[in-house]
């Protein structure tokens, strides 16, 4: 920390040491050099307020929406590796780009025994995250919700499924999930999911990035599920989810532009 | 500037002073409904108290020949708002709408506009808002909780109106007169408060505003308010009852 500031403040001693020699050798410095010194001063002023100023910006820009470095992934582990991919993924469990299979958590490529890539389940995005069609939140399932399946579904072995089976199944270790939330707006902000997924669902144009094997309904307008991309990205290839989007209010208002909705500070900010 | 798009409302506020008892509900529900923090009588004596709605007492005549009269005071979300344009940050806002919301992200608290604000109902957040450990549930999740150094006011409650016109919008209906209404008129036990679309011409408030007992509070500083009182009804001076009031 000390060296940074050192190295901001250089200019600053640049400009003192030149003070020093003008008052020392007074009567033998040139001109040229007198003249020089207050240049040099608030030019290493003038640099020295331009480059905080950058510094600021790109300080504030980066808490607004930090970087995947130092730990800030944006894809916090969860208590449960719950892995998108195997429930909400469609067809074979191949990333798009790559070919490759997806990599689960710990490190388990999804293959079935005989190499070949594992299938998603294909579930409705809608099937956990039921309120999202009428409430501001999407909602995270209760824990009955994840175990009304895994009672009998998966493994034996498996860790995660284990701690999934205490915290829904036995009285004595029943708890809800803690988990840690990815998506998070500021607090200044009011986001209510329910209207959003009213006009995508029924205006399919207005949709980005759109997910694999999007298919419009015959009038015109689309499942639930097929909306959710235009946030979120692809969740259904994500083991671990990340914040895909950026969200900051830039997108939020080209969007409502877009749209002709309404673009009123009121219309988040209350 | 923002384009005046042409809304079809217009929301506004009518009180007849003659219903009122001053049962402080409004105060009350204002005061749950919006997160605003808990007043301590402290906070009173140093002129700090919150309160978007405040109920102002005023006594007539000499004991025991005496009369109360209360008026209930809010935003009167001002067409030309004293407020709006003292705000350096553009923080003090006119919604299409016809409400004056405050943008708390924009806030930087230079406090011009309680100055500015000739029916005082503007405030400034000196600390920051804490509630005890058991109340902490119960903040409303649709209304930021207002840190310190901001200033807030009444916004009619917007998230209210967002919610009714939004719930209007999905089933393709019109917002009726009287699906949308503030906490205070919600509370309101006498029905002294009526909250409307002024652009609506079989509204109830807009019967009320244009009631011969209808006047707006400090008429003469032009500012154009959209809450209207409605003057009590005193038999006692009015000789012709009938044609009294403001």
């Amino acid at each position: 920390m000390k060296k940074l500031l050192d190295i901001l403040y250089a200019p600053l001693y640049l400009a003192a040491g030149i003070v020093e020699i003008i008052k020392e050798k007074d009567k033998t410095t040139p001109t040229w050099l007198k003249l020089l010194a207050p240049v040099l001063a608030l030019g290493g002023l003038g640099i020295f307020a331009v480059l905080s100023f950058i510094q600021a910006f790109v300080m504030t820009a980066w808490l607004g929406n930090p970087l995947p470095v130092l730990g800030f992934d944006q894809s916090p582990d969860q208590p449960i590796s719950f892995p998108h991919t195997i429930h909400a993924g469609v067809g074979p469990l191949v990333d798009t780009e790559t070919g490759e299979p997806y990599m689960s958590i710990s490190g388990q490529p999804r293959i079935n025994d005989d190499g070949t890539a594992m299938e998603g389940l294909g579930m409705d995005c809608t099937y956990c995250h039921k309120q999202v069609s009428e409430q501001a939140w999407a909602g995270v399932p209760p824990v009955e919700l994840c175990v009304s399946c895994h009672r009998v579904i998966g493994e034996q072995s498996n860790a995660d499924l284990k701690a999934l089976r205490n915290y829904g199944l036995y009285e004595e270790t029943k708890s809800p999930i803690n988990w840690e939330r990815v998506h998070r707006m500021p607090d200044h902000v009011r986001f209510v999911h329910a209207p959003h997924i009213w006009y995508l669902t029924e205006n399919p144009d207005a949709i980005q990035n759109k997910p694999l094997g999007f298919k419009t309904l015959p009038d015109g307008t689309v499942a639930i599920s097929q909306v959710c991309s235009t946030c979120h990205g692809n969740v259904a290839g994500m083991e671990q989810v990340w914040q895909d989007q950026p969200l900051k209010m830039g997108q939020c208002v080209a969007c409502h532009r877009a749209n002709e909705a309404s673009v009123g500070c009121e219309t988040c900010h209350h | 500037m923002v384009a005046e798009k042409q809304s079809k409302f217009k929301w506004g506020m009518a009180i007849d002073i003659d219903k009122c008892t001053g049962c402080q509900a409004c105060v009350l529900a204002c005061q749950a409904e919006n997160n605003i923090p808990i007043n301590t009588e402290d906070n009173f004596k140093d002129a700090r108290g919150i309160e978007w709605i405040r109920v102002e007492r005023y006594w007539e005549g000499e004991f025991p020949d005496v009369k109360a009269k209360f008026i209930p005071i809010l935003c009167m979300h001002c067409d030309n708002a004293p407020c709006e344009p003292v705000c350096p940050v553009y923080a003090s806002y006119h919604t299409v709408e016809g409400l004056n919301v405050q943008v708390y992200n924009r806030c930087v608290g230079t406090r011009y506009c309680a100055n500015g604000c000739p029916y005082l109902v503007r405030f400034f957040n000196y600390w920051e808002p804490e509630w005890p450990e058991s109340f902490q549930n119960q903040l409303n999740p649709d209304v930021t909780v207002r840190s310190r150094g901001i200033m807030e006011k009444c916004t009619m409650c917007i998230q209210r109106i967002r919610r009714g016109t939004r719930k209007a919008k999905r089933d393709n209906n019109e917002v009726m007169d009287g699906d949308i209404s503030p906490a205070c008129v919600q509370a309101c036990p006498t029905d002294a408060m009526v909250f409307g679309n002024q652009k609506d011409p079989n509204s109830k408030i807009n019967k009320m505003k244009n009631d011969k007992r209808s006047y707006t509070l400090l008429d003469h500083l032009k500012t154009n308010s959209n809450v209207w009182y409605l003057a009590k009804v005193d038999e006692d001076t009015d000789t012709h009852s009938k044609e009294g009031g403001h």
